[in-house]
């Protein structure tokens, strides 16, 4: 099998102190048929590698548009995005997609498993796409770090929401991510169940040291951040 | 290809099957669709085809009015494949009571070339038509026996010629294809008509020339060279369709309305799978965004569901032409006789 975490970019001017994730005067502009909608209005946002930041606000604020952005899912209409040190605004969606291969993880609110596929195979199938010799051996491992190596065959459609966002966090933290995204990652859970998820997600996030940008309505998981920040219509304070 | 795409899309694809049966059903119908008008339209011609040469009594006849082939055109129709030469004539049939026209038709010992005749109280064929004691041998249908009050073994005049009823004549394969033969029939030698000079010149008959042919050579080809050796007066070359009045106008609305029938399933087909390949990706949307956003590849992308949509397609073509491809026999099961156009002619042109 070719070793594809070689195709990875890595830019030459990343050091370990370089900002995992960074936002410069990010603004997002949308054309809806009444009119421009601004989206955000130039927010700017640092994050080092560990750190943990939770942010807060109102639906609508902008909370998810900005992850989007961060993370290279979508373009802002000005300002810069810097993802591991690469500015984002050169790159094509594959580039993008290599950047993030193996190094940058998504949680999403409603875990978006990959249904015809069983637990084991849907934590697999990013790490080999990612190129890890390993696959197997970490897909168990993570399984396991989320208490689920009960199921490993068991697919989306058998397990319950709860048990589904345990795969979505052992699927976004198998590969030791340097970044991880998360959206509402509580936000379909019961107050049982998200708790339990989100010592999942911040027990595993430190041990493996990775950058954790969270959105959440949750006020008691958002204060489990170390940096906790606000949208308001578009303004991060 | 990286073949942990291949594993990803095998995974998927085998986790997907009963999700998308839908889906398979959508692909079986539209191949089954093309296959089965296709299947149907083939078996319909190749089945009127083999029947309307057993009807014209080979792949192609030449026929002469009043007269016998000359050596130059017996010598080229001999060189296309087996022939069975035939007379065909009205004659007086006498009995000792009863004096009636009959037609008679000439045979050789090779007819019948395609098909089967049926004759009862003689076997073989050939020996019914030898002469016996100064008499040729006659095979004649039910209504001669009828009409002329006649039992088999019983004397016969036939215009000049003796003969005997030697059998009973119970069908003969190309008796469709005969046109204007609608009296009590006589089948006798091709030996025994030339003997009582009834193929002479100036007598009035049709003399056919049945041939197999040992190529298969394009009939209008076959046509063309045919008249250009034996000439405008030369013999009339027929083929198959033209056994029947009506069959070419048959076939022609058959053709016509089968190519309908298959350009229409040939674009229900086409919608059909075009529609659940849309809704295959639709619901894929979910799983593409995550897999990008781990880090795969447009081109893995395209990779992973191409190579499932392939399979799906592979899969579902299969069933549709399969159970296309068995219609014609499921057809023939459900529908018995009145769709067994390979064995026996379609049932317009059978007789009662």
């Amino acid at each position: 099998m070719p070793d594809l975490a070689n195709e990875r970019q890595f830019p030459p001017s990343e050091t370990n102190s370089t900002p995992k994730v960074q936002l410069d005067d990010v603004q997002l502009t949308l054309n809806a048929s009444s009119g421009p909608v601004e989206i955000l209005r130039g927010v700017n946002l640092t994050v080092a590698s560990g750190e943990t930041v939770a942010i807060v606000g109102p639906s609508g604020s902008g909370k998810s548009s900005m992850i989007s952005l961060a993370a290279g899912l979508e373009r802002p209409t000005s300002g810069q995005v810097r993802l591991l040190g690469q500015d984002l605004a050169p790159l094509n969606e594959d580039g993008l997609a290599r950047l993030r291969r193996g190094r940058v993880t998504m949680i999403f609110q409603s875990f978006h498993l990959l249904p015809t596929m069983s637990a084991f195979d849907n934590v697999r199938a990013p790490l080999e796409i990612s190129g890890f010799e390993d696959a197997d051996e970490l897909a168990r491992q993570a399984l396991d770090d989320v208490r689920l190596s009960h199921r490993l065959d068991h697919f989306p459609g058998q397990m319950s929401g709860g048990e589904q966002q345990r795969v979505a966090v052992a699927r976004a933290l198998a590969c030791s991510p340097e970044v991880v995204f998360a959206d509402e990652p509580t936000g379909n859970l019961d107050t049982e169940t998200g708790a339990h998820v989100a010592d999942l997600l911040f027990d595993i996030a430190a041990k493996r040291r990775a950058a954790l940008i969270l959105v959440t309505h949750d006020s008691d998981l958002a204060n489990r951040a170390g940096r906790v920040l606000t949208m308001q219509k578009g303004v991060l304070s | 290809m990286k073949p942990a795409l291949l594993r990803i899309a095998w995974r998927e694809f085998a986790g997907s099957l009963m999700r998308f049966r839908i889906y398979l059903a959508c692909l079986g119908v539209g191949a089954f669709a093309i296959a089965a008008a296709g299947s149907t339209t083939q078996s319909f011609r190749e089945g009127v085809t083999d029947q309307a040469r057993i009807l014209l009594g080979g792949d192609v006849s030449f026929t002469l009015a009043r007269r016998t082939a000359n050596a130059e055109e017996a010598a080229y129709i001999a060189g296309l494949g087996e022939v069975s030469p035939t007379a065909m004539m009205r004659t007086m049939a006498q009995s000792t009571a009863i004096r009636k026209q009959v037609d008679m038709r000439a045979v050789d010992s090779a007819f019948p070339l395609l098909g089967e005749m049926v004759v009862e109280g003689a076997d073989p064929q050939a020996d019914a038509l030898a002469q016996r004691d100064g008499r040729w041998g006659a095979v004649v249908s039910q209504s001669f026996l009828d009409e002329l009050d006649v039992e088999i073994g019983d004397p016969i005049a036939l215009g000049t010629m003796n003969a005997y009823v030697a059998a009973k004549l119970v069908s003969e394969p190309d008796r469709l294809g005969q046109s204007g033969v609608f009296q009590p029939t006589a089948l006798v030698s091709m030996e025994a008509v030339q003997s009582a000079g009834l193929l002479d010149p100036g007598q009035l008959f049709r003399s056919t020339y049945l041939v197999r042919l040992s190529e298969d050579l394009p009939l209008d080809e076959l046509e063309d060279a045919a008249r250009e050796v034996m000439g405008e007066d030369g013999p009339r070359m027929r083929r198959p369709e033209d056994a029947v009045d009506g069959l070419q106008r048959l076939l022609d609305l058959l053709n016509s309305f089968l190519s309908v029938v298959g350009v229409a399933a040939l674009v229900a087909g086409g919608l059909g799978i075009s529609q659940a390949t849309s809704a295959f990706l639709e619901s894929r949307i979910g799983s593409i965004a995550a897999l990008k956003s781990f880090g795969a590849s447009g081109a893995d992308i395209r990779t992973i569901y191409l190579i499932q949509l392939m399979g799906l397609a592979v899969l579902g073509a299969a069933i549709g032409v399969t159970l296309g491809a068995t219609t014609p026999v499921i057809l023939e099961l459900v529908a018995g006789e009145s769709f067994r156009c390979r064995r026996r002619p379609p049932s317009i042109l059978r007789r009662s």
